[in-house]
């Protein structure tokens, strides 16, 4: 009984947290900028607004409408998923299903954009894949790592304790969820002032509100996803875990937007090169510590 | 005549005056400026020398209607001699049924736009060169020429308006920025051709809101009236405008100001370089998506812009300068509350551009990139922040000192990385070389009047006036009239800086477009010369079909 309720709560909580927390890293750079900001629940009224006006269809952009919708709901999945399967395994592979899923999503992610006949948007995408190569490659390296370091692929199986080459693992696995929120210096995708917004430019109206509620889906879920794993190393209990893992995304989400207002915005040809450097450190350093067993 | 500037070189009006004889020129020079004229056959041959072999950079050039005057259209090109704190104005008369004159543009780069100008808005034409629409739409009727003194100020055209159709390239993909795009506040087009990321070619659309600012100015106005008008030429250094203007009126009438009024006026247009700056890093901050940089860079602009609203009692647009001197008087206690006030903006000025020069992205998006190099420079002479962070020393309040410049020490500060860095820390340091400029200013600021009770001016004189604007020397010709300019030519720094983007765009990563094209912190209102068409009507846009678009 118990687990339907955390099922429950946590889904709920996975749906209404994100936007929230949108709200709360705007006041947190409003404080940063010096000034007072909107109200903690402005994004959700900015979400609600969207959802009111009427839905404009970019010419010739179909496709991105049958996307968008497919990227919302397959977040959507993947985030219900990981609830469940904190509290309740579904298979011995969950971790690996939800990996995939993520990867399928990232996909979509990218594909949305080139299916609209825009140059901004369609710079948005290829900047976009450009970052989602190294990213996405190392994410899946750094879990693969994390898999064979524990053979943990599931909830339900308990991992061993922290080591040195685990620890050096999440941090890799904490950046590539900073990478993956999409944040500065990491936001060359969308790049406002260089590209009007790119990937997002001809979106307006419900499809706006639409995309911006997965993104925040999307950045809270990065976060879930990684709090949960370094926890499941410390915390069995899996009501607690989700609880934790809760409350580490929430502190994440505050230390990751004060990182993201204190630093400025990367180029295409210089954030991915920097983000492989680091991820090629990380890899081998967590290796070498793992053959000495450290 | 009697040369009123100290010049380094007394003997280079000699060394002019021979180069005006060995072309037949007619030569006369007052104060800082000397006027050749010349046959239309020697405008090429004497202006490779000027621009090339006396090492003289090219302002602008003005076509003029004058065939009430003297029964001919003339074109004025202005050239500057910084270094001997000079302008030269070459004047060259063309047939008033024909008029048609030698270009220039292949010797002298930079007059290829207001070559074009003359074109479009006089019906002058040029030799050896191709001509085309610049600053009128497309759909304007051919032989309406509207800086013509036959054409009436208030003569309205029944034109449609039709967007133009971006270009189409098989090789290279086109990226439009503008007429309105977030890295641009104001409408203007670029059309960059990109190869992948790197931009290879770049077109430019601009004078979207050309208003006709001059001939009102020509037409509909007083001398004192202009003032106004030219101080809302640019909501940021509208009052450079109107400095320039007014001392190029007094200028041709030799009246000269009190003193105190032109320490006003130089404490004021300091004020305006400040708040310029502080806008211009905000702005470069935001583009490279620092927004913290931003919002501070503008909260302490805020400090500037509560001094001028002390000094002038309007935050912009002050309304304070006329012909003659100032309107409104510094007292001791404004004295004290400004220089209090700049304590401030100092000390948190200083600290917020070390913060953001701690921030290693910024600082990597800045250097080596939008380089333009010193050579390409000085071909194009380009003016302002963009000239000096290219290696080009030059400033017109040390070169050719106006209002209270001459009483104050400075120093002009110059890179030679030709780069967005090098533009950034121009901006930076000439925060800092304001403040002084301020503080001597307020202390040295001379007992007396701050208005001319009285002055004459004459008809059908000339001045040339050019001030150091945030952005490079705004160049104000005018020809004195009846109780108005007979003819008012403007040239904001913009317009000499825009070409330069070519260059500084040829190569470059895509991501740095916007923050190059903000690096000449360009005002494409300055360089349309905008105003409001006509008060309390509302201009309502009427789409037309799929593309045409008219004004109703």
């Amino acid at each position: 009984m118990y687990e339907y309720i955390a099922i429950f709560t946590g889904t709920l909580l996975s749906l209404l947290l994100p936007t929230l927390l949108d709200g709360i890293e705007r006041k947190i750079k409003a404080r940063i900028h010096s000034r007072i900001g909107p109200p903690l629940t402005q994004s959700w009224y900015d979400i609600l607004k969207l959802f009111g006006k009427e839905l404009v269809i970019p010419p010739n952009s179909l496709h991105s409408i049958m996307l968008t919708i497919l990227y919302f709901t397959l977040q959507l999945f993947t985030i219900i998923y990981l609830v469940i399967i904190i509290i309740h395994p579904l298979t011995p592979y969950d971790l690996l299903i939800l990996a995939a899923l993520f990867i399928i999503l990232q996909t979509v992610f990218i594909s949305i954009p080139f299916t609209i006949p825009n140059p901004f948007s369609v710079i948005g995408a290829s900047r976009e894949i450009v970052l989602t190569l190294v990213n996405e490659v190392f994410f899946v390296i750094l879990l693969g790592l994390y898999i064979l370091y524990t053979g943990f692929t599931s909830f339900s199986i308990t991992p061993p304790s922290l080591s040195f080459y685990l620890i050096v693992v999440f941090i890799g696995l904490f950046m590539n969820s900073y990478v993956s929120s999409g944040r500065v210096p990491f936001d060359i995708a969308e790049a406002e002032p260089e590209l009007a917004s790119g990937l997002m430019i001809e979106f307006s109206g419900p499809l706006l509100g639409l995309f911006l509620l997965s993104i925040h889906l999307k950045r809270f879920f990065v976060k879930f996803l990684v709090s949960a794993l370094l926890f499941s190393l410390f915390v069995s209990e899996p009501i607690l875990l989700l609880t934790i893992s809760f409350i580490s995304t929430i502190i994440l989400w505050v230390i990751y937007s004060i990182i993201a207002a204190i630093l400025s915005r990367s180029r295409v040809d210089l954030a991915p090169i920097t983000l492989l450097k680091i991820y090629l450190v990380v890899t081998i350093l967590s290796l070498i510590g793992y053959v000495l067993g450290v | 005549m009697e040369c009123e500037i100290a010049m380094s070189d007394p003997s280079i009006l000699e060394k002019y005056k021979e180069v005006a004889r060995s072309f037949n020129g007619h030569f006369t020079y007052k104060g800082d400026t000397i006027f050749i004229t010349i046959d239309k056959e020697k405008l090429r041959p004497l202006s490779e020398i000027l621009y090339w072999k006396m090492d003289c950079y090219h302002r602008t050039c003005a076509g003029s209607d004058e065939r009430k005057i003297n029964g001919y259209f003339a074109l004025y090109h202005i050239f500057g001699d910084d270094k001997h704190g000079l302008n030269i104005v070459v004047k060259t008369y063309a047939d008033p049924e024909n008029p048609v004159l030698p270009s220039i543009k292949d010797i002298v780069p930079a007059a290829d736009w207001c070559e074009l100008e003359a074109y479009d808005l006089l019906g002058i034409k040029f030799e050896n060169r191709e001509l085309h629409r610049l600053v009128l739409p497309p759909s304007w009727p051919k032989n309406l020429y509207p800086l013509r003194k036959d054409t009436p100020y208030n003569y309205r055209v029944k034109a449609s308006i039709f967007g133009e159709k971006i270009g189409e390239s098989t090789e290279y993909a086109v990226v439009p920025v503008g007429p309105y795009h977030p890295a641009l506040h104001e409408p203007e087009y670029f059309e960059l051709y990109v190869e992948g990321e790197k931009v290879v070619d770049v077109k430019y659309r601009g004078f979207h809101v050309h208003r006709g600012i001059e001939k009102l100015g020509e037409s509909r106005t007083t001398y004192q009236q202009v003032n106004f008008l030219a101080e809302r030429i640019c909501g940021i250094c509208g009052f450079e405008h109107s400095v320039c203007y007014a001392q190029a009126i007094e200028k041709a009438a030799g009246i000269d100001p009190p003193d105190r009024a032109k320490y006003i006026r130089s404490i004021v247009l300091e004020i305006e370089r400040i708040h310029s700056h502080l806008l211009w890093i905000g702005v470069a901050a935001h583009v490279l998506g620092y927004d913290t940089g931003f919002m501070h860079t503008w909260r302490i602009r805020e400090l500037v812009m509560y001094i001028a609203e002390l000094l002038t009692g309007s935050r912009k647009t002050y309304g304070i300068n006329l012909i003659g001197g100032v309107r409104k008087d510094i007292d001791d206690s404004k004295k004290q509350k400004v220089l209090e006030t700049l304590d401030l903006v100092e000390k948190s000025v200083k600290k917020l551009i070390d913060t953001m020069t701690s921030v290693p992205e910024l600082i990597k998006r800045l250097k080596g990139t939008g380089i333009l190099p010193k050579e390409d420079a000085r071909k194009l002479s380009v003016v302002g922040p963009t000239a000096r962070g290219s290696g080009l020393d030059r400033d017109i309040r040390r070169d050719l000192p106006y209002a209270a410049y001459d009483r104050v020490e400075f120093d002009v500060p110059v890179y030679d990385d030709g780069d967005n860095l090098a533009r950034f820390l121009v901006r930076v340091d000439e925060v800092f070389e304001s403040i002084k400029i301020i503080r001597q200013l307020l202390k040295d600021i001379p007992k007396g009047e701050i208005m001319l009770e009285e002055f004459d001016i004459p008809e059908y004189k000339i001045g040339v006036s050019v001030v150091e604007a945030p952005r490079g020397e705004d160049v104000h010709l005018v020809i004195t009239g009846r109780g108005k300019p007979y003819r008012w030519k403007v040239r904001a720094p913009t317009y000499n800086n825009i070409p330069a983007l070519k260059v500084m765009l040829n190569g470059e990563s895509l991501a740095d477009a916007p923050l190059t094209i903000a690096s000449i912190d360009p005002c494409f209102s300055c360089t349309d010369r905008i105003y409001v068409v006509k008060d309390g009507v509302r201009m309502k846009l009427v789409i037309k079909g799929s593309r045409g678009v008219s004004y109703a």
